[in-house]
């Protein structure tokens, strides 16, 4: 088998399935790893780990779990929400994917912003998306795909063509010798197989050994397929030599085995039914694609000269998916927008509290001013970890103040002040907890104002402290 | 290009869309804060609806005016 690596991928996509033996929640790395082949449990750690980059590993098992159809079910259950059971099963599932590597990857970019990774994703990502869409498109167009070459002893090379099985056929046969029994013809090769006892060859080498007989001129696809011959009632007639074809005298005009070729092959000629018109539509691609210009378009903003947050990518996603949808409520057809964009919604508030994690200042950092103009002005922003401000070195006169201002996003916050100053502190806490001085309040959205003069009661100096912390707790003591 | 009749559901989500999207900048650059947010959100999701209630309406009235 020599198959190309890319040929496969819209197949491989579509046979996915969440597994039913092998599930912790609905069973989707079960599904995944089992296609790879390789242990779930790798998938597991692989996706808790990027949980912890801003989610990006509960935003992709999520995706999962709505676009990979159950084990036992055709469809998905994003395809079943949208009604889009019966057309192209293939197609939600394949754009779905390919906008959930998008999200993936900014949420991942998100968290990896500045190592390089973090771009290298992104372009990896869009260029995937780019080629899953194009897939697709091609899907629609029934381009054949590329059948596996099999390398039979006799014939090497030999591709069981869709595309022209006659003259394949033709070609075939002529290597076809006659049989030392003057038999119509016997492959060289591969004649053993009739026999039993080898039942390892693969059903294509029996049929392979056939006589050319056997074949019309014009036989439709799947006589040349890899899928055996469906067994019909009369095989209990037929000599069972194991290998399911007889290999008695006068088998080429064998009355039984004839009959089953046309229930093999009149199945095709039954018209599936056809798919309604309205619902391959170009709005949907044109759309993704527009979104894909505009996130690139940001990332080489995001490279070359501006900062740009990572919310700043889902909803510019948005923003262009509403208007796909828009243009869709008169003019051609794309409601598959409609799960993309709440899964964007969904992201939204996620890749804002991203925005607000720079985790490459992460960790423990520890400033000790030792004069009032050492002390940093301006807003101080950390990620997440433990800041510690030590003030206690500073002498300030009654007239010095000092106004510090801190967002950080997750840890804890202390600041430890000179005994005599006059100390106003705003703390800010979304969830967690305000120590300051003898007061002590906690819980979700924590916003306080306390004042304390310290033990000379008004004077030594004034301290503002703007303290503004996502999770954890602020600590303000002397 | 042809038009096709109003697709209402594409109305409306498109819509809820583009105004969640109009909102981040609000939300982002600090101009709007939580009680802002908190009065946005609303008004976003009624003119929303109610932009779905007409266009279901006006189907509405069209396929009747059809069907005479």
């Amino acid at each position: 088998m020599s198959e190309p690596p890319t040929s496969n991928l819209s197949t491989d996509l579509r046979d996915l399935r969440r597994s039913r033996s092998n599930r912790v929640v609905a069973g989707v790395l079960g599904g995944v790893a089992g296609r790879l082949g390789i242990d779930p449990l790798l998938l597991r750690i692989v996706t808790a780990v990027l949980a912890l980059f801003g989610g990006v590993g509960i935003v992709m098992y999520a995706l999962g779990w709505l676009l990979i159809p159950d084990e036992d079910a055709e469809t998905s259950i994003g395809e079943q929400a949208l009604g889009r059971d019966e057309t192209r099963p293939a197609g939600l599932g394949t754009v779905g994917l390919a906008a959930g590597l998008v999200l993936a990857a900014l949420l991942a970019a998100g968290g990896m912003f500045g190592s390089g990774i973090g771009w290298l994703l992104m372009i990896l990502t869009v260029v995937g998306a780019v080629l899953l869409l194009r897939r697709q498109d091609g899907d629609g167009q029934g381009v054949p795909e590329p059948q596996p070459s099999v390398d039979y002893p006799g014939f090497p090379g030999y591709v069981p063509s869709v595309a022209e099985p006659a003259t394949t056929d033709a070609e075939a046969w002529t290597r076809v010798e006659p049989g030392p029994t003057g038999e119509p013809g016997v492959a060289t090769e591969p004649a053993p197989t009739t026999e039993p006892g080898t039942p390892d060859q693969p059903p294509t080498a029996e049929r392979a050994g056939m006589p050319a007989t056997a074949l019309p001129a014009s036989a439709p696809p799947s006589a040349v397929s890899a899928t055996p011959v469906v067994p019909t009632a009369d095989d209990s007639q037929r000599t069972s030599t194991g290998t399911g074809w007889p290999d008695g005298p006068g088998w080429p005009e064998g009355p039984d085995w004839g009959p089953s070729l046309p229930d093999d092959y009149l199945e095709p000629a039954v018209p599936p039914p056809a798919p309604v018109k309205a619902k391959s539509s170009w709005l949907g691609p044109l759309t993704l694609s527009a979104v894909v210009v505009a996130l690139g378009i940001l990332a080489i903003n995001d490279a070359t000269w501006a900062s740009v947050p990572v919310s700043a990518y889902v909803a510019t996603a948005l923003a262009i998916v509403g208007a796909g949808l828009l243009i869709g409520t008169w003019f051609g057809r794309a409601r598959g927008l409609i799960g993309l964009g709440i899964l964007l919604i969904l992201a939204l508030p996620l890749s804002m509290v991203a925005d607000g994690l720079n985790l490459e200042s992460a960790g423990s950092v520890t400033v000790r001013p030792q004069s009032v103009d050492a002390v940093p002005t301006g807003l101080q922003e950390y990620g997440a970890g433990s800041v510690v401000y030590d003030l206690t070195e500073l002498e300030l006169t009654d007239t010095d103040s000092i106004t510090i201002d801190i967002d950080q996003g997750v840890g804890e916050l202390r600041v430890i002040v000179p005994p005599e100053a006059d100390v106003t502190v705003n703390a800010d806490v979304g969830l967690g907890a305000v120590e300051a001085f003898q007061t002590r309040s906690g819980g979700p959205g924590t916003s306080r104002q306390i004042i304390d003069r310290g033990d000379d009661g008004a004077g030594g100096g004034e301290i503002t402290l703007n303290l503004d912390l996502g999770v954890g707790k602020v600590e303000v003591g002397r | 290009m042809k038009r096709h009749d109003t697709d209402v559901a594409s109305l409306v989500f498109g819509l809820l869309f583009l105004g969640v999207s109009a909102m981040w900048p609000l939300v982002h650059f600090d101009v709007l804060g939580l009680p802002g947010l908190e009065v946005a959100a609303p008004v976003l999701l009624v003119s929303v609806g109610l932009a779905g209630l007409v266009a279901s309406l006006g189907r509405i009235r069209r396929d009747r005016d059809g069907v005479r």
